[in-house]
């Protein structure tokens, strides 16, 4: 049976058409049991995964869902706007679904990341921010290294363990390093933050933010590989898992 | 009298097949569709001096796809989803707005946008979301007539401009992702009734139906969302087709799947096929035909022949017959990995297993293919084709079952990829090894690579080839440029900051050349100072 105030939220909602995000966030999804979540999957197989995967994981510049984090809503009522009007610019498009439907939709989005955080491993997280800090792992990670707040969020306790073990295994294209000279023979080295046909974006070494023009640099050479060294064989198992169920927290400094 | 007569008449081809001097009066710049003006005030030696001489301000986010008309001292612009706006072409004032009123739910599959008008003999022809041609007044935009061609809540959208051909204008209807049977219509363009219709998917009994398993003809795409072409001489319109429906799930229709990804040659007073070419038979990967049909008189092997050159989505390019549809020349222009090449008939050899799978294949190109809808250039001084290539560009495939539901997304699958399909990024850090655009020069007489012109990010843009030697073009990085036709070499160019996802036209008014390109959410219009 269906609850009666299900069926009234609902109601309020689609009838109201409730846009305004101000006053979203007391309306939260009323269709989330396991056969709504059910229902959602099929629904999200047949209209969405074309273009944000079967595993939810995003297709083509599409978002990841698994990370729980949605860039252009922050509830349940502000992703159900986006399934029924779409995001304008975008090739997001507005779905001929009912408002059962759309909500049992956001119910299977928001599993992707209840799936995830089900295979959170074992350890203490509280251990893990001491070894953190023995490791002085904020030295660099604050400043100018991936920020592993919104990161660890995105990883598997494998994927991040391969990455301290292994840093240069997978380096994100957002973390290149570029080392260029001018014609004019002055070089630099830094962060590779951008780059068009015509020109570069860096962060140089000494936090200057830079932009050199293509047709002034005489060489250049982009560094694909990690500046964070190796924490093979430096931890024992237990202090593994305090570590990164600490990453996995995401409650970091 | 009677040579005067013919000499009217030859000035009269002449007028349709190449841009009147000053104006943009089609949405490809001419009935031959080759993006290519006679205007010749900005040249290599002055083009560095292009300066912007006015913008226009969508009101719109929508991506910006229009491509404008010029028509004696008036620019007739779109906005996203359905508004029209004539502009005074030498300040950008406007001179009138109209906005059609849409419903709340309409269908076009990828962004809710549009690519402009037809005009002809006083008015202008806009075709809807909700599946309606609309007649203004050019000069006071108010509505002359509307029809309605179809029931738009089964999944159907008009977003390209229409044709006028003599007498008729004639419009497609998107929806290859939403279980559409496309067709294709002509209306009386005084009055907008219906004159013909042609099923792109034919119906049982008709020939081509076939082609079809089962019953998937009913749902098997085939949409319209890109301007024709037409030949005067031969009384032929053409028109390149969508993809089939479902796009991933190519086990539902068993065959070749006929008319879907084909250009077609159409008798414009009848509707009546008189031929086709099928680019990919039985599509797996979504490569519409939706290309521009790009008419060239030229000699070949020694004799003048009315051709036809196509880069088509699928990664290669032809020349056709196009009196008749002979295929003459197939080579491929970027790196594809599902052919092994194509015949004497120009059907290609499949590769088998490089269709969508379960667990996913990668194939090249990728699901927006060796190039696109961006309207390809032909310089009949130079002599070479200028497209937007995508190379190294690829896509992994996958297919799943899919039932058919009214109105509803019904593609059977779906493509990754580390390249976004048609979106701008604002940081972009990965590097060309996953695929970049060029501005590639291809000596149609043998499908080989004349120059590049190479970009670090993909592009959607369009291209302007002039009788001096430029080529304009813009970018996915927010660059609009203009190279010397000949050999690629950059002459000019300007940082615009939004994507260029439509074609730059050029125009004369005032006394002056100017060149009009869409990026971002504004019209650029530039001109020497």
């Amino acid at each position: 049976m269906l609850p009666r105030n299900r069926l009234l939220l609902f109601f309020l909602f689609t009838t109201f058409a409730a846009a305004q995000e101000e006053s979203s966030t007391r309306i939260s999804n009323p269709f989330t049991t396991d056969e709504d979540r059910a229902a959602g999957a099929k629904i999200y197989q047949s209209q969405c995964a074309s273009c944000h995967g079967l595993d939810g994981k995003g297709g083509q510049g599409t978002p990841d869902f698994t990370t729980g984090q949605f860039r252009r809503a922050s509830s349940d009522e502000g992703l159900f706007q986006i399934v029924a009007k779409g995001i304008s610019g975008t090739t997001m498009p507005a779905f001929n679904l009912d408002g059962k439907q759309i909500w049992q939709t956001v119910a299977h989005l928001r599993s992707f990341h209840l799936r995830r955080a089900a295979s959170a491993i074992p350890g203490d997280p509280n251990k893990g921010r001491e070894l953190f800090r023995a490791h002085n792992c904020a030295r660099c990670h604050q400043s100018n290294a991936p920020d592993l707040t919104k990161l660890a969020r995105n990883r598997s306790a494998a994927e991040l363990r391969r990455s301290i073990e292994d840093p240069d295994a997978e380096v994100d294209s957002a973390w290149w390093r570029i080392q260029l000279t001018l014609n004019s023979g002055q070089s630099f080295e830094g962060r590779r933050l951008n780059e068009d046909t015509h020109s570069i974006q860096f962060l140089d070494n000494q936090g200057k933010l830079r932009t050199a023009a293509k047709s002034n640099i005489a060489r250049s050479q982009i560094i694909r590989t990690s500046p964070m060294p190796s924490y093979r064989g430096k931890l024992q198992p237990e202090e593994w898992n305090h570590l990164l169920a600490y990453l996995i927290s995401g409650d970091l400094p | 009298m009677k040579m005067i007569l013919s000499l009217l008449a030859a000035l009269t081809l002449q007028a349709q097949t190449t841009p009147p001097a000053d104006n943009w009066p089609t949405y490809h710049g001419s009935d031959f569709s080759q993006h290519y003006s006679t205007l010749a005030d900005l040249t290599p030696a002055n083009v560095s001096k292009l300066s912007l001489a006015w913008t226009h301000q969508a009101h719109s986010l929508e991506k910006f796809e229009t491509t404008p008309l010029v028509i004696d001292g008036v620019m007739y612009l779109t906005e996203a989803p359905n508004t029209i706006l004539a502009l005074d072409p030498v300040s950008g004032r406007p001179y009138w707005v109209y906005e059609h009123k849409l419903p709340e739910v309409t269908y076009p599959c990828c962004g809710k946008v549009n690519r402009g008008v037809a005009y002809s003999d006083g008015l202008i022809y806009f075709a809807t979301h909700d599946a309606k041609v609309l007649a203004l007044d050019a000069r006071t935009g108010r509505l002359r007539w509307e029809n309605t061609l179809i029931d738009h809540r089964q999944g159907y959208s008009f977003t390209h401009a229409p044709l006028v051909v003599k007498d008729k204008v004639i419009v497609g209807s998107g929806g290859g992702e939403l279980g559409i049977r496309g067709f294709l219509a002509a209306l009386d363009a005084k009055t907008g009734k219906e004159i013909w219709r042609f099923q792109i998917i034919p119906g049982p009994g008709e020939p081509g139906n076939e082609t079809w398993g089962g019953d998937s003809w009913k749902h098997g795409g085939g949409s319209i969302w890109l301007t024709g072409s037409y030949d005067p001489e031969l009384n032929l319109t053409y028109w390149g087709t969508g993809n089939p429906g479902p796009d991933w799930n190519p086990a539902v229709r068993p065959g070749d799947n006929l008319y879907s990804d084909s250009v077609l040659a159409l008798d414009p007073d009848t509707g009546k096929l008189k031929w086709y070419f099928q680019f990919t038979p039985h599509d797996e990967w979504d490569w519409d035909a939706v290309q521009t049909p790009v008419l060239v008189d030229r000699e070949w092997n020694g004799r003048m022949r009315k051709l036809m050159f196509w880069a088509s989505r699928n990664g290669f390019f032809y020349v056709f017959d196009r009196a008749n549809g002979q295929f003459l020349l197939g080579k491929e222009f970027v790196k594809q990995t599902w052919a092994k090449g194509l015949d004497e008939r120009g059907r290609p050899m499949r590769i088998p297993g490089m269709g969508p799978s379960k667990q996913g294949t990668t194939t090249y190109p990728g699901v927006q293919g060796g190039t696109n809808w961006y309207a390809p250039a032909y310089s009949p001084r130079t002599g070479l084709f200028y497209l937007t290539a995508w190379d190294d560009y690829h896509g992994t495939y996958f297919a799943w079952d899919q039932k058919y539901e009214q109105g509803k997304w019904y593609a059977g699958g779906g493509v990754k990829a580390p390249v976004p399909p048609t979106r701008r990024e604002r940081i972009v850090t990965r590097d060309t090894s996953d695929g970049y655009a060029a501005v590639r020069a291809l000596d149609p007489l043998t499908g080989k690579v004349a120059w590049d012109y190479k970009m670090q990010d993909m592009s959607e843009s369009g291209l302007l080839a002039t009788a001096t030697d430029l080529l304009f073009s813009g970018n996915r990085d927010g660059h609009f440029f203009a190279l010397d036709a000949r050999n690629g070499k950059l002459l000019w160019r300007r940082y615009l900051g939004g994507q260029v996802i439509a074609s730059p036209i050029t125009y004369r008014a005032g006394g002056k050349q100017y060149v009009s390109v869409a990026a971002g959410h504004t019209l650029f219009t530039f001109a020497l100072e």
